[in-house]
């Protein structure tokens, strides 16, 4: 894979996340949910790559493993860390827990992601206390500093989670989320269940942070104005399968994949002088314990042809830094934004 | 099947629905929650309403209470919710929530989808048993005139081999094809509103489309006028022809869909079209965000519900008086004191 500039913090090399099927008393395995299928990526420094699909298409599970949050089949997760290069995959339960500190996640749900029976302080120190990074008083200054950092009030640091608004959930765990001073974060959308003012502030604040602090996102959404807001590079799944990996502006301007260029054309725009004539897609995401033949997403292609049916289409570079798997990459010319 | 074209039966002129002063206050242990608070509008025949505000701006409460339908301890205290239906008016705000008259109206004049179709859809019936207890309640029909309306109905609504699926159980279809159960359940009787809570929040993009555009064309078909509330801008601009912007129980913008976005008045409209990424804009700018949350409606202080977080608040005005909905341009309404 090629590097535009400098080495990757991060690199996925060839990822699988299978989940058996089982069946009858034994447990028999009977088949296997293809949640993530040979997934390849890098992610450089500093940079936000947006992950963007619909629901079942494996990207939270792709975050997840990428975390070993849960253990991927197969596959390399590379990250650098200083001047060397981990393997995630293959670190040992005490070396996993020692590159914890620099590798966090943020959920969707402010709710359900915030244990209801502690407060600021504690919910905030414990990556700290944890990773024996800070105690006692230099903990509570530096709880201080970072509740200051997401913009919620020092007085309230005694107070449980029920007693914030959504967005002020949401700040509390990406408080959590900085406490150890990661470099890298899986964001699994931090922004869907908030309303759309909140929305704006939260992620204002995730692109000062990064700023700040010179992190890296893994950014997950099924919202393409979301992505298009936050993301330097955008990755669309499909059925387990990164179908388009591209720059931001090259590929909302110059999609290749038809599953994209649909993609984009179902997003309702905030204008009633655009409404237009879509792209309907017919039927609905393909069931990944038994996903068609060839290439995913040829049931629901308009273009798609025999080939399609049969073979799986590669993973290609089609431009610099412009990677998609369709048989007809070079041929089609797809319709992006306007 | 041929259904009545009701519209043509009924004057123009007459809107379907006017809701005038409309106040629906929750009793709680903490004080009296303004959930609707003076609220008035109208939908006319065969047009799309859309109502937009964010969470406990008061939207769904306003569509339950034309369904007299809100949940306790919300007591609807005020006002009219007036329904044109073939010559005659009926206030609905003054029917017993319980009987005859409303039940007759609920669930054939008027209907309603909402946005988990997994939980408004009962498990333990057959989808076509379902849509035939709506047929069979407000029609004359038999069991079997009912079965070939609900096939059909079903056919309409874009599900492939109805045959078998009208025999199936709510948890055996996909999202997007239980949102079009329910669609096709609520225009089984051919109402002239139709309410859609949500309908597509829960969905992915490209089954919303596909939802949205199915709307659109029911729409066309049946005649009905929609009440279509979402916090979606985008989907507000796709579908609807008139919008109802809420903040905090109160109407703050009421306008046609192409001056709420081109010409926005009040600050809140404003703020809210500015916080929303827009595709195909340059990426990674700096959004310009509503500071603060939308408080809790509970004793709120004197003056305009929006003065904490508006840029233009003006002191000595806007937290003094609380601002009435006035017409600036033909159709134009807006509560700020900007346009006094």
């Amino acid at each position: 894979m090629i590097k535009k500039s400098g080495m990757p913090l991060l690199e996925v090399k060839n990822l699988k996340k299978y989940f058996p099927v089982e069946e009858g008393f034994w447990r028999k395995t009977v088949g296997y949910v293809k949640a993530v299928d040979k997934v390849n990526l890098y992610i450089n420094e500093g940079e936000t790559l947006g992950v963007v699909g619909e629901s079942g298409c494996g990207k939270t599970t792709l975050g997840r493993c990428i975390l070993r949050a849960i253990e991927p089949t197969e596959g390399s997760i590379l990250f650098r860390l200083n001047s060397d290069i981990i393997d995630i995959t293959k670190l040992d339960r005490e070396s996993l827990r020692a590159t914890r500190r620099y590798t966090q996640m943020i959920f969707q749900d402010p709710y359900s992601s915030l244990d209801s029976r502690m407060t600021v302080l504690d919910i905030v120190s414990e990556p700290l206390l944890v990773n024996n990074l800070a105690t006692g008083r230099k903990m509570e200054e530096r709880v201080k500093d970072l509740v200051k950092v997401v913009g919620l009030n020092v007085k309230h640091l005694k107070r449980y989670p029920h007693a914030f608004s959504g967005g002020q959930r949401q700040r509390i765990g990406i408080a959590r989320a900085l406490a150890s001073n990661p470099k890298f974060i899986v964001a699994d959308e931090p922004v869907s269940a908030l309303d759309v003012s909140v929305q704006a502030q939260t992620l204002n604040l995730l692109q000062d942070l990064q700023a700040r602090f010179k992190l890296t996102y893994l950014f997950i959404s099924h919202d393409l104005s979301v992505i298009e807001h936050i993301s330097d590079r955008v990755a669309v799944m499909y059925v387990g399968k990164i179908v388009e990996l591209a720059r931001t502006e090259e590929f909302f301007l110059n999609p290749l994949h038809p599953y994209s260029e649909a993609l984009l054309s179902a997003l309702p725009k905030p204008d009633p002088r655009l409404r237009m004539k879509r792209i309907i897609l017919s039927g609905e995401v393909a069931n990944p314990v038994n996903p068609p033949s060839g290439c995913y997403f040829h049931p629901r292609c308009k273009y798609a042809e025999e080939i399609c049916k049969k073979e799986e289409p590669g993973w290609k570079e089609v431009n610099p830094e412009h990677f998609v798997a369709c048989h007809f990459a070079k041929e089609l010319s797809l319709k992006g934004v306007i | 099947m041929d259904f009545e074209n009701k519209t043509i039966l009924n004057n123009k002129n007459i809107p379907l629905l006017q809701v005038k002063n409309l106040k629906v206050y929750f009793y709680l242990e903490e004080g009296i929650l303004k959930a609707v608070d003076d609220v008035s509008f109208d939908i006319g025949r065969k047009k799309v309403l859309g109502i937009v505000g964010e969470s406990g701006c008061g939207k769904s409460v306003t569509a339950q209470s034309i369904l007299r339908i809100v949940p306790h301890p919300g007591k609807t205290v005020e006002g009219e919710i007036l329904l044109h239906q073939n010559g005659n008016l009926v206030d609905l705000a003054k029917l017993d929530p319980f009987g005859r008259e409303i039940r007759a109206i609920r669930g054939k004049e008027i209907t309603m989808i909402f946005q988990e179709p997994m939980t408004s859809l009962s498990p333990i019936h057959t989808i076509g048993n379902q849509i035939m207890e709506a047929v069979l309640l407000h029609r004359d029909m038999s069991q079997t005139e009912a079965r070939e309306l609900t096939l059909e109905m079903l056919y309409k609504v874009g599900i492939s081999n109805p045959h078998q699926r009208i025999d199936e159980y709510s948890y055996q279809l996909s999202g997007g094809l239980r949102q079009r159960a329910m669609i096709a359940m609520a225009l089984s009787c051919n109402p002239s509103l139709l309410i859609a809570d949500e309908p597509t929040t829960a969905l992915d993009v490209t089954v919303q489309a596909q939802i949205l555009e199915l709307m659109k064309e029911l729409q066309k078909e049946f005649g009905m006028s929609i009440i279509y509330i979402t916090h979606n801008l985008g989907v507000i601009a796709e579908i609807c022809d008139e919008v109802l912007v809420m903040y905090l129980g109160k109407v703050v913008e009421h306008a046609s869909a192409d001056e709420i976005f081109h010409n926005p008045l009040h600050p809140y409209t404003i703020g809210l079209l500015k916080s929303i990424p827009k595709v195909g804009k340059k990426a990674r700018t700096r959004l310009e965000a509503i500071k603060g949350t939308v408080p809790l409606p509970l004793d709120l202080p004197r003056g305009c519900r929006f003065y904490q977080r508006c840029r233009e608040a003006k002191e000595g005005i806007c937290d003094v008086d609380n601002p009435s909905l006035i017409e600036v341009t033909k159709g134009h309404r807006v509560s700020c004191f900007l346009y006094k």
